[in-house]
């Protein structure tokens, strides 16, 4: 027994899915690039307060280039890898924040030993945009899976 | 289920802007008064320490005074008398700058892992607030008496 769909609300409905889709690689973008920025702007004083091995300055200016990267992707193609890698990125920078938060890991191989433990404005500001751009992207990759192995979300 | 969507994606949607709107959070710095003439300053990496805090006092071209850095932070607010010797002791991994905020009182890099250094302090009576360059959380106050 089948439920008759009125064309109308059916395109309704597509319009709507399309611009929540549109609005999710927005945010999710907007986090990242938020996270990419906070981490330039510390990234030359943490160079010159911890310049061993790779340095934590350096550090960050790969974390920020990798996001920008991350929120390009997910705002100009919106693809299931797109939001992967995104989550990927945005997962592992608040996994590093967190960590070296409450963990004083002596450095091994390039990494310095990056312990900070204390929360400020930047550092918690950087730490919310990477777990709400890792939640966004997390939803969007739910969604692009939803929608089918070729189709993009919001296209 | 498309409005179920949209409600999850406008609750993150605002806590997401919610946190960008927060009030800054780092510390704040103490108050300063016109800055005395540059102090000396040398910065050593040996773990060779030192010595108590003071207060008060009248002339105080040999007097002493400590600054430990731990956690990214200087702790307590200190005293000195003019002209004191204030030696630094670093005893995070990074390394940190004691720089007064305005002018140019006193600025000494000390290394990390109990890297020391120490500065002269200014000769005019007043409150200095100084901070870290490398780490903007981090603040403090220095008193000449």
């Amino acid at each position: 027994m089948s439920v008759p769909i009125r064309r109308g609300a059916l395109a309704r409905g597509r319009g709507r899915g399309r611009g929540l889709d549109l609005a999710l690689r927005a945010l999710t973008a907007v986090a990242l690039l938020t996270d990419a920025g906070i981490h330039i702007h510390l990234a030359p004083g943490y160079q010159a307060g911890l310049p061993q091995g790779i340095g934590q300055g350096n550090l960050f200016l790969l974390e920020a280039g990798v996001a920008a990267l991350a929120a390009l992707a997910v705002l100009l193609r919106g693809s299931r890898a797109a939001y992967a890698f995104a989550l990927l990125v945005a997962l592992s920078a608040f996994a590093a924040v967190v960590f070296y938060r409450y963990v004083d890991l002596p450095a091994f191989g390039p990494f310095p030993a990056m312990y900070e433990p204390v929360w400020y404005f930047e550092k918690t500001a950087s730490a919310v945009a990477e777990g709400a751009g890792a939640v966004l992207a997390a939803i969007g990759l739910a969604r692009a899976r939803r929608a089918g192995p070729a189709r993009r979300v919001g296209r | 289920m498309n409005t179920g969507n949209a409600r999850v994606t406008l609750l993150l949607a605002a806590v997401l802007l919610g946190a960008a709107g927060c009030a800054p959070g780092g510390g704040t710095a103490a108050s300063t008064t016109a800055m005395a003439p540059p102090a000396s300053a040398s910065a050593t990496g040996s773990m060779d320490m030192s010595s108590s805090a003071t207060s008060g006092g009248s002339a105080a071209a040999n007097s002493t005074a400590a600054i430990t850095i731990s956690g990214f932070a200087f702790g307590a607010p200190l005293v000195v008398p003019a002209g004191a010797t204030v030696t630094v002791t670093n005893r995070d991994s990074a390394e940190h700058t004691v720089t007064a905020d305005t002018g140019s009182a006193f600025d000494v890099e000390v290394k990390g892992s109990g890297g020391t250094a120490t500065f002269t302090a200014p000769s005019t009576p007043g409150t200095y607030a100084f901070h870290c360059t490398y780490h903007p959380n981090m603040h403090g106050s220095l008193t000449v008496k």
